[in-house]
């Protein structure tokens, strides 16, 4: 929803700003849960309840504050002989395991028409760059969403394509700035992050709507080892 | 002696935070409130034109439809609007000041107490109750009839009763808080910088009244 100033202080201070508002919801939930749990009056099942809420709350939390801090600390790329199928299956098998309790199952394809095994990577931070593309596709209304690499030229170019609800072009314009979020208790960095990787890695993100239905976000990664 | 069933006021909670309207919920139904829930603005907007509300209680920022256009949209499609109290949890003196352009005066920051909640949630009940004829005489009552007016977007009265307030007692931030907004929804910067410094002489822990200054610095 912002964009964050060109100015490095003004930037910290709007950064700040807007991540104290994330961690101020989880908060205030846990202090009113605190406060009914304290009055001693509630039903068991609704203390339970409320517990649970708590509970969760504070697994969020720790979930928004990694988040953060990851987006404002990536390390530099450590390029290393990354295995291409290993890698997209795994972040496949990651993403869909977590979400595997909240969502109707989505066909999730992977794909390797690179001709090659291996690319010269980081391979941790090309995993968390697919997995936040990969989430955000899968919280798209998607039916079918599919994980693909192909090369062109020296680059490997990994595409996640899906058949969800689309992206309009105001949206495109601001999908990858962060705290931008259209989804409900999102923080709005995953993008943000997945764009950092790509740049540190030399490559570039970009988001194209696939009407009549879909999204297919496509990295660019120049290979490191050639 | 025959008991009078009094009726239940009606709240509408809009917020995106799934925890936020299940504590808020918890924490304010009973007998004197019932209350509904929408998970954003869309749905916040299509229910209030189904069902009349007592009170709404909405979250600024939400994905799609803020708390804002929603008020907006609101306000354009009945004449009839009902008062609303902005939850947020970071106050951002444009938004607030737009929301009270909106009627909606009142708010509370996250992380808030049950407690507060359910007192702002009557003090605007009661204000809202309160009989058109009814003629204030303490600076509290000056205050309140002050924040109905400024509710029903009349600016002026507003101000003339925080006038009044102020010469009562001249020693409530809140008042001089209250005057810069109406100040500054007339556009009248400068008179409000000045009301909003008094406030912060008064209460220099008034955080929204710091927040306006530095917002009319910057």
């Amino acid at each position: 929803m912002e964009t964050l100033s060109k100015d490095p202080t003004t930037a910290v201070a709007e950064f700040v700003r807007l991540f104290a508002h994330e961690l101020n919801n989880p908060l205030a939930t846990i202090r009113m849960s605190a406060e009914m749990l304290q009055t001693g009056t509630l039903p068991p099942e609704m203390q339970n309840e409320i517990v649970d809420v708590v509970f969760n709350e504070t697994i969020r939390m720790e979930a928004l504050i990694e988040q953060a801090v990851y987006y404002t600390a990536i390390p530099p790329a450590n390029p290393l002989p990354v295995e291409i199928g290993q890698l997209l299956e795994t972040v496949r098998d990651a993403e869909t395991n977590s979400i595997a309790e909240e969502a109707s199952p989505i066909a999730v394809e992977v794909a390797n028409v690179t001709g090659l095994e291996q690319i010269g990577a980081d391979g941790l931070q090309l995993a968390r760059l697919l997995r936040e593309v990969l989430a955000n596709a899968l919280q798209s209304g998607a039916s079918r969403v599919e994980l693909s690499a192909r090369c062109d030229n020296d680059d490997i170019i990994f595409q996640v394509s899906d058949d969800g609800e689309g992206i309009s072009a105001a949206a495109a314009k601001k999908i990858f700035q962060p705290f931008y979020t259209t989804r409900e208790g999102r923080l709005g960095l995953g993008l943000a992050t997945a764009k950092r990787i790509a740049e540190q890695h030399g490559g570039a993100i970009e988001v194209t709507d696939a009407a009549p239905a879909g999204t297919i976000v496509s990295i660019r990664i120049p290979n490191s080892a050639r | 002696m025959d008991m009078v069933a009094v009726e239940k006021k009606n709240i509408l909670v809009v917020d995106d935070e799934k925890n936020i309207r299940f504590t808020v919920t918890h924490a304010l139904t009973s007998d004197e409130f019932e209350i509904d829930e929408a998970s954003n603005g869309i749905e916040g907007l299509k229910k209030s034109q189904e069902r009349s509300y007592d009170l709404l209680l909405v979250d600024l920022r939400m994905p799609g439809m803020t708390g804002i256009e929603m008020l907006r949209e609101i306000r354009r499609r009945k004449e009839d609007t009902p008062p609303a109290v902005v939850i947020t949890a970071y106050g951002i003196p444009q938004q607030l000041l737009e929301a009270a352009s909106l009627g909606a005066i009142d708010y509370v920051r996250k992380p808030f107490s049950i407690q507060t909640l359910r007192s702002i949630v009557r003090t605007i009940l009661d204000r809202i109750n309160l009989p058109g004829d009814f003629l204030p005489v303490t600076a509290t009552e000056h205050l309140e009839v002050a924040k109905r007016k400024l509710m029903f977007g009349d600016g002026d009265g507003a101000k003339k009763h925080l006038q009044q307030a102020i010469a009562l007692d001249p020693r409530n931030g809140e008042d001089f808080l209250l005057l810069g907004v109406c100040l500054l929804l007339e556009e009248n910067r400068d008179q409000a910088k000045e009301a909003f410094q008094r406030a912060l002489m008064i209460d220099p822990l008034n955080k929204t009244a710091s927040e306006y200054l530095a917002w009319l610095a910057a």
